[in-house]
């Protein structure tokens, strides 16, 4: 996990896997992070390895979000998420939780903010 | 758990799985088989390809998936399973143990072993192709006309208007550990046909802490579209089967079905008629229907206390009451069926073996604890120990019941093999089993199939004539080879017998002077010359066929006998049959005993031997004669101290212990009767291997070592000694100076 410098600590990077071999440490990580801001963007275009266990933290995230009435949107998710996510009918935005491919606008303000963000060297959570 | 681990794991249950099917083929091949049977041989092999698939085993995945295909039309009853089918199967269950047990130990398949693999397949396939074409085109006709009656029969409002699966999923908490990924079964049920819906339910998710990423909470409701049955949806999911929630509707099921589905799954009613709605299982009119349907049946149940689902459905003229009846009893069939295998527990035979040990180890300190009591003579302390005494007899008794099976198993095993000699001697033989339930200690039991396997193909080889012959002697043209079982004082005695041709002495005879074995002038007992077939080297075969009649088969099974401590015997009558009895110790580790002392040396014989005691009376100690009248039998006596050259004592009284090893008594000599005692068998050293009369040590309360008589040897000798007294003796004098 990697945080996005400059996007005010909402933004993170989800790199390479995200499975049931890393769940458990993004958990406490993102919810870390839910401590302090009910706003979180995941940025899933580099998850190489994504799984039903890393379904089920995103639904997670989201319910979480939902409770406190922020809001999490994912952006650029990889062609592996986005299989995963369509095969459980959930790309449609089941129970709003937000797949925007192709909806740059509304996706990616930060990133037009801060146009220095690119995939940076990965640091562990 | 390793993958090792699980190998081996796959390796056992394969084993099993074969064993269930070869006993199941066996039946179908005798009788008619039952439905149960065949289903069990569909499992089976299915089972087996799906977890040598998980390991990579592609040879077995490959052979066993055409077993199975033709397994699966026998299923469907496309195919009888008669006539060749049940042979050719049968090699199946064979080729696919080959397979086994190459990958158990890490080799390819040999050249030879090759063809015959290639061979079956191609035998297999014929069933599968011959068939296809004919039978399927009859199925369809059989069945189209059916399925329309009973759409026509069906009320068409009841049922729902979906043309979909509906499946309903909840995984287990525990599926992500066990490296299961719920992702992957929906992708490979979407396989099977196009996955209409998907509805991912996130409804059991806990909130904030209590969330274990690593639990699973995930469920699904599934429309499927496809072409396909209930089994073949059930086993997308067989990896996860024991610990998920499924539930499956086959297309336009009734409303009512939804109904009772919905109520069984874990969520709110409401909020799963939501979600079928949404799913397009349900449109909301059909909705409305079942949830009323529902309340009814609540309202219902409240006002009857619960009728049971068959009742309604009888009330109901759905189901008639004979049709009910015979489906709850399957029903309880199974469960029972179930339940018995629950009551059965795999232990590891190493762990067994320790706690036999330990109660081993129990019975010597707590004899060692008596001796004390009974020295210091405290009442209270004798008390106490005389009631833990007690304990460890039954601690000991249980202990060894652990360990005993009943030796059934292993005559069913013989089916088969009397079935492929019969073939391949082209004898029409049948196997008939008594004693099945009779118990023996598990080593026993793998001990002694070799040796049983050689006299069962014996039997058929040797003594069951050819059917020509038979019918010359009036006998049926069906021959028998029994196998029998029984317990008999302190022992177990397996009978394998046949109604063949009975042994020719004189033909032993002069064989056994052809090889040497006894001069040609020698006179011969009935029973020496019976004997003389199980010399080493000795065959009477007058063919040499590639079962049996190499001249290593009755000795080794003699041999093996005896080592178990146990003796084999021979009856036959020519023309009737014959019998041969095996007669083994009951148990290998620890036996009542009976203790006796010689000057200051103590021996223990196993108490079930021992007939009774009596005194030696005066005149037979002064004239020192080698038998005892006993009540009108003539008892042949051995002197223990002279048979074991112990000093002379002083003592003014002997006594006689009468023992008895099968048929024949024998009074053996000793100055002192100890009475019981709880004997541990410690098995002599290599050193000791050699040393006749002497079967085993063990250790006394008092720490002193005491020698376990081998009775089945002893009584022999005296019967020898009496028969050949003439003879000079002092050649099988046993020299046992070790003792004590």
């Amino acid at each position: 996990m990697t945080p996005i410098p400059g996007s005010n600590d909402q933004a993170v990077l989800l790199d390479d896997a995200l499975s049931i071999y890393q769940v458990a440490q993004l958990k406490a990580a993102l919810c870390a992070r839910l401590e302090t801001t009910d706003t979180l963007l995941l940025d899933l275009s580099t998850v190489t390895e994504f799984d039903g266990a890393g379904l089920q933290l995103l639904v997670f995230l989201q319910q979480e979000i939902a409770r406190r009435q922020g809001t999490l949107k994912l952006t650029g998710a990889s062609a592996n998420v986005t299989e995963a996510l369509s095969l459980c009918g959930l790309s449609k935005g089941f129970n709003s939780l937000d797949v925007l491919p192709d909806t740059p606008t509304d996706a990616q303000p930060w990133v037009e903010d801060e146009p220095a963000y690119a995939p940076t060297t990965p640091l562990e959570a | 758990m390793n993958l090792d681990q699980a190998l081996h794991t796959f390796f056992d249950e394969a084993r099993d799985m074969l064993h269930v099917m070869e006993e199941a083929l066996m039946r179908a091949e005798n009788v008619e088989s039952t439905e149960d049977d065949i289903h069990a041989l569909f499992r089976a092999a299915h089972t087996i390809k799906g977890s040598a698939g998980l390991f990579g085993l592609d040879a077995i995945v490959a052979f066993t998936h055409v077993t199975e295909s033709v397994l699966d039309r026998v299923r469907n009853q496309e195919l009888p399973l008669d006539g060749e089918l049940p042979g050719l199967l049968l090699s199946c269950c064979d080729q696919i143990s080959l397979l086994v047990e190459a990958a158990a130990r890490n080799e390819a398949l040999s050249e030879a072993e090759h063809i015959n693999n290639e061979q079956i397949v191609l035998m297999l396939e014929q069933y599968l192709e011959d068939g296809l074409s004919a039978h399927t085109a009859q199925t369809e006709s059989e069945l189209a006309p059916t399925s329309m009656e009973s759409d026509k029969a069906s009320d068409d409002a009841q049922n729902a208007l979906n043309d979909c699966w509906h499946i309903s999923i909840r995984f287990g908490i525990d599926t992500f550990r066990s490296g299961m990924d719920p992702l992957s079964f929906i992708r490979y049920l979407g396989l099977l046909g196009q996955l209409d819906h998907v509805e991912l339910l996130s409804t059991a998710l806990p909130e904030g802490a209590a969330m274990d990423p690593e639990s699973c909470y995930l469920g699904f409701e599934i429309r499927l579209r496809a072409n396909t049955d209930k089994a073949m949806i059930e086993n997308v999911f067989e990896f996860v089967r024991d610990d998920c929630t499924l539930r499956i509707l086959p297309p336009h099921s009734k409303l009512g079905e939804f109904a009772r589905h919905m109520q069984s799954l874990p969520e709110d009613v409401s909020l799963l008629g939501e979600i079928l709605v949404r799913c397009g299982a349900l449109t909301r009119n059909e909705l409305t229907q079942a949830l009323a349907l529902q309340e009814n049946d609540a309202q219902a149940s409240a006002a009857k206390t619960k009728p049971p689902l068959g009742e309604i459905l009888v009330n109901q003229g759905v189901l008639s009451q004979p049709v009910l009846n015979t489906a709850l009893e399957k029903q309880k069939q199974t469960q029972d069926k179930r339940n018995q295998e629950l009551k059965l527990i795999k232990v590891h035979a190493d762990k067994l073996d320790h706690l036999i040990n330990l109660v081993g180890e129990l019975v010597i300190a707590g004899a060692s604890a008596q001796l004390i009591g009974q020295r210091a003579a405290d009442p209270l302390l004798n008390e106490a120990t005389s009631t833990v005494t007690k304990l460890v007899e039954q601690i000991r008794d249980g202990a060894l019941r652990l360990r005993m099976v009943q030796i059934g198993e292993t005559f069913n095993r013989f089916q088969r093999v009397v079935r492929d000699i019969a073939r391949e001697l082209g004898k029409d033989v049948t196997l008939k089993v008594s004693g099945a339930e009779t118990e023996l200690d598990k080593s026993l039991v793998e001990k002694i199939s070799d040796p049983l396997l050689h006299l069962v193909r014996n039997a058929m080889d040797h003594g069951i004539e050819s059917t020509e012959v038979r019918a010359a002697h009036d006998k049926p043209d069906t021959a028998t080879v029994y196998l029998n079982a029984y317990h008999d004082s302190g022992s177990i005695v397996i009978e394998v017998s046949d109604d063949g041709g009975g042994i020719n002495r004189a033909r032993v005879f002069s064989k056994a002077v052809e090889k040497g074995l006894v001069a040609a002038d020698a006179v011969l007992s009935d029973h020496e010359i019976l004997n003389l077939i199980m010399e080493p080297g000795f065959s009477t075969a007058a063919q040499i066929t590639n079962l049996s009649g190499r001249g290593v088969g009755m000795d080794v099974v003699k041999r093996n006998i005896e080592q178990l401590r146990g003796s084999i015997e021979l009856n036959s009558e020519e023309g009737i049959g014959t019998t041969v009895r095996i007669r083994l110790p009951l148990t290998l580790a620890i036996i009542d005993g009976f203790l006796m002392q010689v000057g200051q040396a103590s021996y223990v014989v196993p108490l079930d031997l021992v007939e009774e005691c009596v005194e030696l009376p005066r005149d037979a100690i002064n004239q020192h004669h080698s038998y005892l009248p006993l009540r009108g039998t003539v008892l042949p006596l051995l002197r223990l101290r002279e048979l074991f050259e112990l000093e002379q004592s002083s003592a003014q009284r002997e006594n006689v212990v009468v023992v008895r090893w099968g048929q024949v008594r024998a009074g053996l000599v000793v100055d002192a009767l100890l009475g019981e005692l709880q004997t541990v068998i410690k098995p002599l050293g290599m050193l000791f291997s050699q040393l006749r009369g002497v079967s085993g040590s063990t250790i006394l309360g008092s720490g002193e070592v005491g020698l376990i008589l081998d009775v089945p040897a002893l009584v022999d000798l005296a019967t020898v000694q009496e028969i050949r007294q003439t003879e000079h003796a002092s050649g099988r004098r046993i020299t046992a100076k070790m003792a004590s």
